[in-house]
């Protein structure tokens, strides 16, 4: 499904050049649960980032279902990330001007789906996180897990080929993120594709195959199980 | 399907800013009323700019074929004359010193040509020397006036386009050469003539010069006929035709008329231009003063001075306003793209997680782009109609001028709130457009 060739990253800055990635190639299957460890600073949420198409990459080759993703630019690149992917933030990074059923609608907005069809899909999917009580609320009013809740429905919202989570449980107590791990892994038993970044060994358990980063490479990919 | 894609989705954008708009209502209101200030400021400057250069040109035209002099009011250094005023000086009975000579004339005729050159197509210049004489037929109890004017040889050859240059023929109407006939009831003063009867009439010059009569009428040149007419003072054109008139050679000035007489000269301006008047004339009195080494102190007529000083006031005042309406709207620019700055850094965190589900930046440049110029519209609406109802009030007034409203301005005054909130959000939304997503997310 997802194909990574020899993928560098090489920020530059003030005359010196960091490189986050070095010629990571790895290939990820439909229906795969992944999570990405490593050391703070070894290009781990770099590489989610260029897998959600959130960042550039210096080069290398990034192949999505038979698509060439360096080649989309603009209003395709943006219909990738709408359709394609749905993305789940450390910090949540809920809209705390909107309510949490309209922070939901906004994939949706902007995928074209109709007003009444919005707000459905927008309640069906609140009420799969068990927040539909909570519609009318902000972000703000809402504790971390139920944010986070709120933002796995959001990124579930175009029902995306992959979900990409960034530490979704690093800002939240064991209880939460337990209930959150949960979550992803019924979502994944349901067929998605996860990917997951953490630092912690029990989050980590969750997924089904296990790729460690250091200095920006990759120095293990095992699966779960199979240790 | 493509069509319907489209339109749902600027529909949830028009609704997601309406909703903005709901939630932030007092942040936009802050921009609401500065476009408010501004575009009421905007308007009032702008229809009085407006006004103003109408008023300017209307001042233009009417200067157009507009008729002056240049008047002469204190002797210089003369004879022992310092700073002397002529005018009080000639309605006393003082007559310090008698003497025939043309350099007491505040102009002369070398003034009329150089002048009309200065002048080129913008005017006519005349030189003339004009005496009104009075009678009083108590038995019929009539009272006239009419003029004498001395005219230069140039001058009596257009009138009369006959070829004698003798200069012995003197014009004259029907109506002076009817009071003619009856010259003892002139003024003593004015007479330097004795009336002969004899056929053909003639002027005897105390001199003994004879001047053939001529009849003025007769003469085929209307258009100098007015050239004279239009030396007289508007309150008598109504009365004074050119029946009234005798034309006789300048030279027989300097040999009768008392130096008493010198306001009786007359340098006259006939506009065809009223343009670049004010710096023109200053010109002329500049060239009078240095030709003629400071014997006379020159003005112009206070009907042309204030003429002038209203179009030059209006014209300064419409520079004031093109100035002050000018930078109203770049302040309101200014001020307004610091706002929506600050409206924009304070949601750059929203702009990057839309960019991140899939909105392009393109439109959330639109978002930004359709808050601003709704409420820059809203503001400028309002604006625009306070603005009309205080100019229809007809309160503001330059120059006896009125203030009206302009129906080009008011479109202006509307159409600039959008323009001003395109221009905004453009100058707030350019770091925005440029980065990645990711980025954003990461400076924050």
């Amino acid at each position: 499904m997802i194909s990574l060739r020899n993928i560098s990253k090489c920020y530059k800055g003030n005359g010196i050049n960091t490189i986050a990635l070095n010629d990571i190639s790895l290939d990820i299957q439909k229906s795969e649960f992944v999570s990405i460890m490593g050391r703070s600073g070894c290009g781990k949420t770099t590489l989610l980032n260029i897998l959600g198409c959130m960042d550039s990459f210096t080069s290398g080759e990034y192949i999505f279902e038979d698509i060439n993703v360096k080649s989309l630019k603009g209003k395709s690149l943006a219909q990738f990330r709408n359709k394609k992917i749905g993305f789940v933030f450390q910090s949540f990074n809920l809209i705390n001007e909107m309510t949490i059923l309209e922070n939901i609608e906004v994939p949706l907005g902007y995928a074209g789906i109709p007003g009444k069809k919005r707000k459905q899909v927008a309640c069906e999917l609140l009420e799969s996180v068990r927040l539909c009580d909570k519609e009318k609320n902000y972000p703000s009013q809402l504790s971390g897990g139920q944010q986070q809740r709120v933002a796995i429905a959001r990124a579930l919202a175009n029902c995306p080929e992959i979900i990409l989570a960034d530490e979704p449980t690093g800002n939240l107590d064991k209880k939460n993120a337990e209930e959150i791990m949960n979550i992803l892994n019924d979502l994944n038993e349901l067929g998605a594709t996860l990917v997951v970044i953490t630092h912690d060994e029990v989050v980590a358990n969750y997924a089904k195959r296990k790729i460690i980063l250091d200095d920006g490479s990759v120095i293990s990919d095992t699966l779960i199980g199979s240790d | 399907m493509l069509w319907r894609f489209i339109g749902d989705m600027y529909n949830y954008i028009f609704k997601k800013s309406f909703f903005r708009f709901k939630r932030s209502f007092r942040q936009y209101l802050t921009i609401m009323i500065e476009v408010f200030i501004g575009i009421f400021i905007l308007g009032i400057f702008l229809n009085i700019s407006m006004s103003l250069h109408n008023d300017y040109q209307y001042m233009l035209s009417k200067g157009d074929n507009l008729k002056f002099e240049i008047l002469f009011s204190k002797v210089g250094k003369t004879n022992g004359l310092n700073n002397f005023d002529l005018m009080k000086w000639g309605q006393s009975e003082a007559t310090p010193f008698e003497y025939k000579d043309e350099s007491i004339l505040p102009f002369d005729y070398q003034d009329c040509i150089t002048l009309q050159q200065k002048f080129a197509d913008d005017a006519n210049v005349m030189f003339f020397i004009r005496r009104c004489l009075y009678y009083n037929d108590k038995k019929r109890n009539i009272s006239k006036s009419f003029y004498m004017f001395f005219v230069s040889d140039k001058l009596f050859l257009e009138l009369y386009k006959k070829p004698k240059t003798d200069y012995k023929i003197a014009l004259v109407g029907y109506d002076a050469h009817d009071v003619l006939n009856k010259n003892n009831v002139l003024n003593k003063r004015d007479i330097i003539f004795n009336y002969s009867g004899s056929s053909p009439d003639k002027l005897i010059m105390n001199n003994g010069d004879k001047l053939e009569i001529h009849n003025l009428s007769a003469t085929n040149n209307k258009e100098t006929f007015n050239y004279l007419l239009k030396g007289i003072s508007i309150e008598s054109e109504n009365q004074i035709n050119t029946n009234s008139f005798i034309i006789i050679p300048i030279k027989y000035y300097y040999d009768f008329l008392h130096p008493k007489d010198i306001p009786d000269t007359h340098l006259q301006i006939n506009l065809n231009n009223s343009s670049q008047l004010g710096i023109k004339l200053t010109n002329i009195i500049q060239y009078l003063n240095n030709k003629h080494g400071n014997q006379f102190s020159y003005t112009i007529d206070s009907e042309l001075n204030k003429y002038i000083k209203t179009t030059e006031t209006i014209r300064d005042n419409a520079l004031f306003a093109n100035i002050v309406t000018f930078f109203s709207l770049v302040v309101i620019i200014i001020g307004l793209s610091g706002l929506m700055l600050l409206l924009v850094n304070k949601r750059i965190k929203e702009y990057a997680i839309s960019i991140a589900l899939g909105a392009t930046k393109k439109v959330i440049f639109l978002e930004t782009l359709m808050e601003a110029t709704i409420v820059c519209l809203i503001g400028g609406v309002l604006g625009t109609i306070l603005e009309t109802v205080v100019l229809s009030q007809k309160i503001i007034c330059f120059n006896e001028f009125m203030v009206v409203v302009d129906n080009k301005v008011q479109f202006i005054c509307i159409f600039a709130p959008i323009l001003i909130g395109v221009l905004s959000t453009m100058f707030s939304m350019v770091k925005i457009v440029k980065l990645m997503p990711i980025e954003i997310l990461k400076s924050l």
